[in-house]
């Protein structure tokens, strides 16, 4: 397990960390890290922006496709509502069973 | 016609969730799925957004997520290496010119991108090309921060690397 490993807590490497270090030494190692991080990146972020450019498109692209995928799921809702709606209608007229409203009619 | 809150969300964060996306996955057309998903989610989860942290943290941790199910998707249809799409990359390059000078670079640095593992691959995206905060990093990604700083380290290494011996190869 390295140094920076230990900072992470990552002890996938599976040894022993028997010889936990004091927090002054792992402050001293988070220095040292946050040294190492401060140098300048430019050129690799420069190069990764260029890597990971979305299509010019990607905004109307989204939009569209968004759009679609909200419309065809409240379609959806709607058709099951008919559906269920429906479904209650048909076993009202097909069945002999009186209704709970009949009943409740019937009741008073 | 889409609400015009949901235009703005998709306006302001669409491209970075893209970055995370497409960095995870190395694959356009999932990246711009994974988009539109997170989006989605986005959108009907917005009222569980406590504000604990900024919407750009909160959306990015939803595209990371959504991104990593993906990927699992992915290799449970584990398609054969060689059949999977040779995803160009320099996709801002429409200019064919210019794609086709940068396509070899940056398939090195696609290559060694590929090397780090997919939380090691979001680290560097989000602070390189999103420029955020390690503690930003951290939330989003619900990790501890040192773990961000360490990742980082190990993940520029390896992508300097890659684009230095580049930069020197060429004339």
């Amino acid at each position: 397990m390295t140094e920076h490993d230990r900072i992470d807590g990552d002890n996938s490497s599976g040894e022993d960390d028997s010889s936990a270090s004091s927090d002054q030494t792992d402050a001293d190692l988070e220095l040292q890290l946050d040294a190492e991080l401060a140098g300048d990146e430019g050129l690799l972020g420069h190069r990764l922006r260029e890597l990971l450019a979305p299509e010019d498109d990607l905004f109307s692209q989204t939009t569209h496709q968004v759009d679609r995928t909200l419309r065809a799921r409240s379609a959806l809702a709607v058709g099951m509502d008919l559906l269920g709606l429906g479904w209650l209608t048909m076993r009202e007229l097909l069945t002999d069973e009186p209704s709970r409203a009949d009943g409740e009619r019937e009741g008073t | 016609m889409l609400d015009r809150q949901l235009r703005g969300l998709i306006e302001d964060h669409a491209a970075a969730v893209y970055h995370v996306a497409f960095g995870v996955l190395h694959d356009r057309g999932l990246a711009e799925d994974v988009v539109q998903e997170t989006m989605i989610k986005a959108w009907e989860g917005s009222s569980s957004f406590r504000g604990d942290s900024s919407i750009r943290t909160w959306i990015l941790r939803i595209a990371h997520n959504t991104a990593i199910d993906a990927l699992r998707r992915r290799r449970e249809h584990s398609t054969a290496p060689e059949d999977l799409p040779d995803d160009e990359g320099a996709g801002a390059a429409s200019d064919p010119a210019r794609r086709a000078a940068g396509r070899a670079d940056l398939a090195v640095l696609r290559d060694a991108l590929d090397e780090l593992d997919e939380l090691s691959r979001t680290i560097v995206v989000l602070r390189e090309v999103e420029g955020m905060s390690y503690q930003q990093i951290a939330d989003a990604l619900d990790v501890p921060i040192a773990t961000v700083k360490t990742r980082l380290l190990r993940a520029r290494r390896v992508l300097s690397a890659a684009v230095l011996d580049q930069e020197t190869d060429e004339p």
